[in-house]
């Protein structure tokens, strides 16, 4: 077991237990005991195979406790040093025009609730975990306790239910449209590197909408770790718009697990961009507990100097009728490395199902990999599922086209880079926020567009 | 030690191929689903058989035996010493009773053995008809304008090889295993488990320290091999695991095509196949390996069948050297194989094309790994799986594009298709590239067979069964096409037989 794992160890065994219903305390050594036994995710791990520790071994962070006065939200709209105004948290990248005004804006910094500032609409509740628990408790341990924190493939997880402290509960009754929320992660590394831990609960009633915005961007580059697990309940024709931007330090490792349990008729779309960040793990796995629903998974990564972005995201049609598709646009220059993992089940009986599967890929830079494994498992014959996998280069030809006009080398390339990620961009309902990521994804292709 | 003499010979129900083609009623294709194995009996000829059970006197034992030198002995006994640490491979997408390795014997041999035929004359008269009775006629196929040489392997050790003469005249080397052992030692020092280590994985470990016989080709510098080698494997001796390594070495600028074939009579134990086959291609030199695999696949309820984990991978050597593995499998209780290519050579070339189907409760993972190491390297994958029944049909399959491997390509496509609602079709693809100039796609689709594909052929009058036959046929075209011409024929014949009835 690695130095990190035996540390984390003894960490939480030496760390004041936290106080909560005895179900959770329980659960909490549970996972403590799982992490201890199996330490962290190893290559022999299938799902890890791809993703070396080695980054956040070389980040080596402390676990991070938050002591338990600091787990009540904060009163809506107050603010501290480090809340919504503090100097954490980076000039916001989508401006409030571009979102529609979000209706709600959430701080979450180094790990704790900082701040929440937004409109009151009926029947939307932002609830800090504590809270939550007092109110919801049935529900919440039914999710908490669905995580699966066996192994050592399920280290984070099982870290963060060891740990389980903080978190944010967003409730939305039936027929409630909740329109946009703005959900915004930072980090420091002022007490030296470390890994907070935190816990989002998404509880979307029956016929609800709602768009999140997730922006992990910290202003101070020190590094440290954030690990997050995310669990969405979407009820039955409930609409979840799930935009995830992370274009963060490459001290940062930033691992997120989300799970998604989809009724009938719900409709959950993701897209997820990361531009940034040292060494990135996105799972994200949703479950068709009902007919008629549909998932779809967008994402990009563009990716310089080092850095690491595994996404992996897995369909489970357990209900017939259902459609999915994962659209995955990677460009990697420097020494970067991708990985993309798409999973798709379809089970026994989940008849009438639709599976799409698309992770295309450009390499450019001798040193950059990219690790691409799109699977299948069908159980049901009256399905339709495809996949395709490239990897490849800027077109030599277009490249030559564009240069013969009189654009430059780096120019050109740029445009083709940026024209390759438009394929996810362009799918975005809003396009001004669409418009405002291809800018940043502009930004972060410095090095691989240059002369040569 | 003698095998007892056994007669389980079941005939068969009907005559497999005879379709109705006045109606498409699904009813009266029922048989087709339930017919017994074709090729289900026990030739009655005494085996030479070890104890069940494996230690390091077993090994002893097999290579006294066959009189090898030690260093073969030696690598044998390493070989097994390995496996002892290893533990069976548990990450394919299949589900395996644990085997009991110990409840397996290791060696069987017809008795004439002793008394070697010298050509195919003198072959056991009893031998050549379980050759008639599986459909493979020899004396017709050695008809067929001496276009095909067959080297025979009945159970553990290989009985005659024809037109040895005349390959020799070319300098082209095909024999058993144990005769080049004693016959080219030194070839066989100089390339054994070069290509599949002996501790390569835990069923190549167990055929390293226990092999039986195989073939051994070599095909000198410059030489175009004058025809088709061929070798139809049959597991016999009830209880008996096979254990064949075949090697073949293909010289600077020389040409072989490579046949292998078999099937298996009916028994309810399951029998473990673990083969190893390695190839090494030089500069220039060109290998089609063609398999049509039809061991007993177990019967409709999923009892009995054979368990085959295979090793078979290709070392393109040289430069420009080409090694193009082609692959029907429709037997088998358990498929385990993964045929595979190292393109070490610049400009080197690895192809794979497959044709998999699993009924009733058969179970494939089969796919390939394509290793791109050289400049210029290409590789080409085509893999059609059929499910029907409850089988189980996986593909697993890697491609990887390692740093120096500038401007390699691979195209894959693998296809699946499900007939009926209690099967399962996978696709794991592995895409690892680490080189900026490489272009790889993988497409692969899933679906069931065509409803509309269906009703145009039966809306025209043809029977459900040539419709389905016909789809399928279309289906894997691209496969078959790669099979030489004999071959193709046979592979599409039992395709048909496996899959008749499947749908209704």
């Amino acid at each position: 077991m690695s130095a990190l794992a035996q540390q984390w160890g003894e960490s939480l065994r030496s760390a004041t237990p936290a106080q909560g219903p005895r179900w959770l305390d329980e659960l909490r050594l549970r996972a403590s005991d799982q992490l201890t036994a199996h330490g962290l995710p190893q290559r022999k791990d299938e799902d890890w195979k791809y993703t070396p520790m080695r980054v956040l071994e070389k980040l080596n962070p402390a676990i991070a406790y938050h002591p338990g006065s600091e787990n009540h939200f904060l009163e809506k709209g107050q603010t501290t040093e480090r809340g919504l105004n503090g100097k954490w948290f980076s000039d916001p990248i989508f401006p409030a025009a571009l979102l529609d005004k979000p209706d709600y804006e959430i701080r979450v910094y180094d790990g704790v609730l900082v701040g929440h500032e937004g409109s009151d609409r009926p029947g939307v509740t932002v609830l800090s975990l504590t809270e939550g628990l007092q109110r919801y408790e049935s529900l919440l341990r039914k999710h908490i306790e669905s995580v699966d924190i066996s192994g050592s493939a399920q280290a984070f997880t099982a870290l963060n239910t060891a740990t389980l402290n903080q978190g944010l509960v967003i409730h939305i009754d039936q027929q409630v449209d909740a329109g946009t929320m703005l959900l915004r992660w930072a980090l420091s590394g002022k007490a030296g590197p470390s890994i907070h831990n935190f816990r989002v609960f998404l509880l979307l009633g029956e016929g609800t909408r709602l768009q999140l915005i997730e922006q992990f961007e910290s202003a101070d580059h020190s590094g440290s770790a954030l690990n997050v697990v995310v669990h969405v309940e979407l009820g039955s024709n409930a609409v979840l718009d799930h935009l995830r931007l992370q274009n963060e330090s490459e001290n940062t490792v930033l691992m997120s697990s989300t799970r998604i349990d989809q009724a009938q008729g719900s409709r959950y779309l993701y897209a997820g961009f990361d531009l940034g960040g040292g060494l990135v793990r996105h799972e994200l796995k949703t479950v068709f507990g009902g007919s008629g629903a549909h998932a779809t998974f967008l994402g990009a990564f563009v990716l310089d100097n080092a850095r690491h972005v595994d996404n992996h995201i897995s369909v489970d049609h357990a209900s017939p009728g259902c459609s999915s598709e994962q659209f995955f646009r990677g460009v990697l220059g420097g020494r970067s490395r991708g990985v993309f993992n798409g999973k798709a089940l379809i089970r026994p009986g989940a008849d009438e199902s639709s599976v799409r599967q698309s992770s295309a890929n450009l390499l450019l830079s001798p040193l950059a990999q990219i690790d691409t494994k799109p699977e299948l498992e069908i159980y049901a014959d009256e399905v339709e599922a495809r996949h395709g996998a490239t990897v490849g280069q800027l077109d030599e030809a277009a490249i030559f086209y564009m240069r013969s006009r009189g654009l430059g080398e780096a120019e050109a390339k740029r445009l083709l880079v940026a024209a390759f990620c438009r394929a996810v961009t362009d799918r975005l309902e809003n396009q001004a926020l669409a418009g405002r990521i291809s800018q940043l994804i502009d930004q972060a292709m410095p090095s691989f567009t240059q002369e040569n | 030690m003698h095998g007892e003499l056994k007669e389980v010979y079941k005939p068969m129900s009907s005559e497999p191929t005879q379709v109705d083609s006045t109606s498409a009623n699904p009813s009266s294709v029922d048989h087709f689903v339930q017919q017994q194995y074709r090729y289900g009996f026990v030739t009655d000829i005494e085996s030479e058989t070890v104890p069940p059970g494996l230690d390091e006197d077993v090994i002893r034992w097999i290579s006294a035996r066959k009189e090898e030198p030690q260093w073969l002995l030696d690598w044998r006994l390493e070989a097994y010493h390995h496996w002892l640490k290893m533990s069976p491979p548990d990450w394919a997408h299949l589900k395996i009773k644990p085997i009991d390795f110990q409840a397996i014997s290791y060696f069987s041999a017809p008795k004439s053995d002793k008394d070697r035929p010298k050509s195919l004359d003198e072959v056991d008269p009893k031998l050549l008809e379980t050759y008639e009775k599986l459909g493979v006629p020899l004396h017709e196929r050695a008809r067929l304008a001496g276009v095909v040489a067959v080297d025979v392997v009945f159970d553990s050790v290989s009985l005659g090889t024809t037109f040895r003469e005349e390959l020799k005249k070319a300098g082209v080397i095909f024999c058993s295993f144990s005769e080049a052992v004693h016959d080219y030692p030194d070839l066989v020092k100089q390339y054994l488990g070069t290509v599949v280590p002996s501790r390569d994985n835990f069923f190549a470990a167990l055929n390293s320290a226990v092999f039986s016989d195989g073939s051994f080709v070599f095909i000198p510098k410059g030489v175009r091999c004058p025809m088709e080698l061929s070798t139809y494997f049959r597991i016999n001796a009830a209880d008996t695991g096979q254990f064949e390594r075949t090697l073949i070495i293909a010289e600077e600028r020389s040409h072989v095509s490579y046949l292998e074939g078999c099937t298996a009579p009916m028994r309810d134990q399951n029998q473990l196949h673990a083969a190893v086959v390695e190839l090494v291609a030089m500069d220039d030199a060109n290998i089609k390996y063609s398999t049509v695999q039809n061991w007993y696949p177990g019967d409709e309820n999923g009892v009995g069948g054979i368990y085959n984990f295979v090793t078979k991978r290709g070392d393109c050597r040289g430069d420009r050297s080409r090694i193009s593995w082609t692959q029907v499998e429709t037997g088998s209780a358990i498929t385990w194989k993964y045929p595979s290519c190292i393109l070490r050579g610049d400009s080197s070339v690895g192809e794979f094309y497959s044709v998999a189907l699993t009924n009733n409760y058969q179970q494939a993972d089969t796919g390939t790994k394509m290793i791109h190491i050289g400049r210029n390297t290409r590789s080409k994958i085509i893999a059609k799986g059929i499910s029907a029944g409850h089988g189980q049909n996986a593909y697993r399959g890697l491609v990887r594009i390692t740093k120096n491997a500038e401007n390699a390509r691979n195209y894959t496509q693998c296809d699946s298709m499900l007939i009926g609602k209690n099967c399962g079709a996978h696709t794991f693809p592995y895409i690892e590239v680490s080189n900026p100039s490489a272009k790889v796609e993988h497409e692969a689709t899933t679906s069931r067979i065509g409803e509309d594909q269906l009703f145009y052929c039966l809306q025209r009058g043809i029977s459900e069964e040539d419709a389905v036959s016909m789809i399928v046929d279309g289906f894997c075209k691209q496969v078959f096409r790669e099979l030489p011409m004999e071959f193709a024929v046979e592979a599409k014949a039992l395709l048909e037989v496996s899959l008749e009835g499947a749908v209704g």
